[in-house]
């Protein structure tokens, strides 16, 4: 008996002993992120005779117009938290830096990616985007941007291998916005698919009105794709509910497509049709599309997709 | 009330090729906005901006800024154009950018500061800065903000705007 509650203790003690490691472990897990980042250790200290400077810049949602001024708004039209930067020099070489912003969540890292990429490829981060002297990617809740301030031969070999050396140090993969995966693939534009949550992000992509008739803010979630031949445009909308959903579709009826009433069809231009349904907390809207049967069968295309996912 | 402007307005009005420019740029001087619905936009190309070396052009440069000035304002030299929004007296803070993605020029920096100058502002009341307007003693006391952008890899570059403070 005295025996068996001896082991009882011991097993306590080390059940107890293994808790507070965990908890411990995990802790540390969480803080080694920003003090690797803080550190420096996300970045190579050289790198083909490029050296990392000293000093690392951070900016946060409060600060961030102190390094991106008016661009900041794009990033804060997200869930971005926090921006590392850090600087390289070579001599007689162009200045590279390297910016890791943390989005907050790999849908709005994935979001951020997609608001400015013309081209994606596959290979660095989990898609990425190579355009002369800069190199964007995402990779789970993180969007990093390498820029050289003007490109060389040299900076061309080099933004690649920083980038990936970085990729490698970062947390495993994220998810892209489940509703990406609803849109029909046939003539799918996948680069010029954008994720976002406000009007103005939207605007930028598809200017539809300089009031936001679509209700649209911080907690909605958008998808635009682009379908060829046309362009058409598939425009997806995820409301925090029903009640919200409705607002906004009386709210576009009224102001962009009172001739779509009651059917959701109508020719805004000759050879543009527009197609709008709402579904529950979704509102989908086909655009410009070229003919009134092209429109339909987009829209029923994700509908269906949409509708046996729930 | 602020009108609602849709894009199909702009279709049926304008043409969608107006629509950016229309929409996004912000108006040139108060007593144009209250002249016409919509802002004034010029453009202004020369494939000389950039020189062989890949650098900006500062000749070139002060050029297209001159006839954007005198195509906007519709005046017979460049100096008269900027009398019609900068006096002498004003204290002129020119906002420009220096993130690294977008950064202002030093020659459109110093093209639009030679044609402050030219109007007889003094060179002590002129300041040029981004980051840290706010604090700084010239911006801070300012008459005029001129807002100035270059994205010379794309040979673009403008001055989006000019608010006059007094």
């Amino acid at each position: 008996m005295l025996n068996s509650t001896k082991g009882l203790y011991y097993w306590r003690f080390i059940y107890r002993v293994l808790l507070i490691a965990m908890i411990a472990f995990a802790g540390c897990d969480n803080d080694k992120m920003d003090k690797v980042v803080i550190n420096k250790s996300m970045v190579p200290d050289e790198i083909q005779g490029w050296i990392l400077r000293e000093k690392i810049e951070t900016y946060d949602r409060e600060t961030i117009f102190n390094y991106i001024d008016g661009a900041g708004e794009v990033y804060l039209a997200y869930g971005f938290q926090k921006v590392f930067v850090y600087h390289y020099s070579k001599t007689d070489e162009p200045e590279i830096t390297v910016e890791i912003f943390d989005m907050g969540s790999d849908e709005d890292a994935f979001g951020v990616f997609s608001y400015s990429r013309e081209e994606e490829e596959t290979g660095i981060g989990q898609g990425y985007e190579f355009r002369g002297n800069l190199l964007c990617s995402w990779q789970g809740h993180y969007y990093i941007c390498v820029l050289a301030d003007r490109g060389t031969d040299e900076t061309e070999n080099v933004i690649p291998s920083l980038a990936e050396t970085i990729d490698r140090k970062l947390p495993a993969s994220g998810s892209k916005p489940k509703l990406i995966g609803f849109l029909p693939a046939e003539g799918l534009v996948s680069q010029n698919v954008r994720y976002l949550h406000t009007f103005p992000c939207l605007n930028y992509h598809y200017f539809l009105a300089n009031e936001n008739i679509l209700k649209l803010d911080s907690g909605t979630e958008v998808i635009l794709g682009e379908y060829q031949p046309g362009p058409t445009y598939l425009l997806v909308i995820k409301y925090d509910s029903k009640i919200s959903a409705d607002t906004a579709y009386r709210s576009f009826m009224e102001n962009y497509a009172p001739d779509a009433v009651p059917t959701g069809t109508a020719e805004i231009e000759k050879g543009k049709w527009l197609n709008i349904k709402q579904e529950n907390m979704y509102i989908i809207i086909v655009l410009d599309a070229p003919t009134k049967e092209q429109a339909v069968n987009l829209m029923s295309a994700f509908r269906n997709k949409l509708i046996s996912s729930n | 009330m602020k009108r609602l402007i849709t894009r199909r307005d702009f279709i049926k009005d304008t043409g969608c090729a107006a629509l950016g420019l229309a929409v996004g740029l912000s108006a040139m001087a108060k007593e144009d906005v209250e002249k016409t619905s919509l802002a004034n936009v010029v453009l202004i190309r020369d494939k000389e901006a950039i020189s062989a070396d890949g650098g900006p052009n500062g000749e070139v440069i002060q050029s297209m800024l001159d006839r954007a000035m005198v195509a906007l304002f519709d005046c017979e030299n460049p100096v008269e154009c900027w009398r019609r929004i900068i006096k002498p007296d004003d204290i002129v803070g020119i906002k420009t950018n220096e993130w690294n993605y977008l950064p202002t020029t030093s020659e459109v920096e110093q093209a639009i500061k030679k044609r402050v100058k030219d109007v007889g502002v003094e060179e002590r009341n002129i300041a040029i800065a981004d980051r840290g307007v706010l604090n700084h003693p010239i911006f801070k006391k300012a008459t005029s903000l001129i807002n100035a952008r270059a994205e010379i890899g794309r040979i673009i570059w403008y001055i989006a705007g000019q608010i006059r403070l007094r």
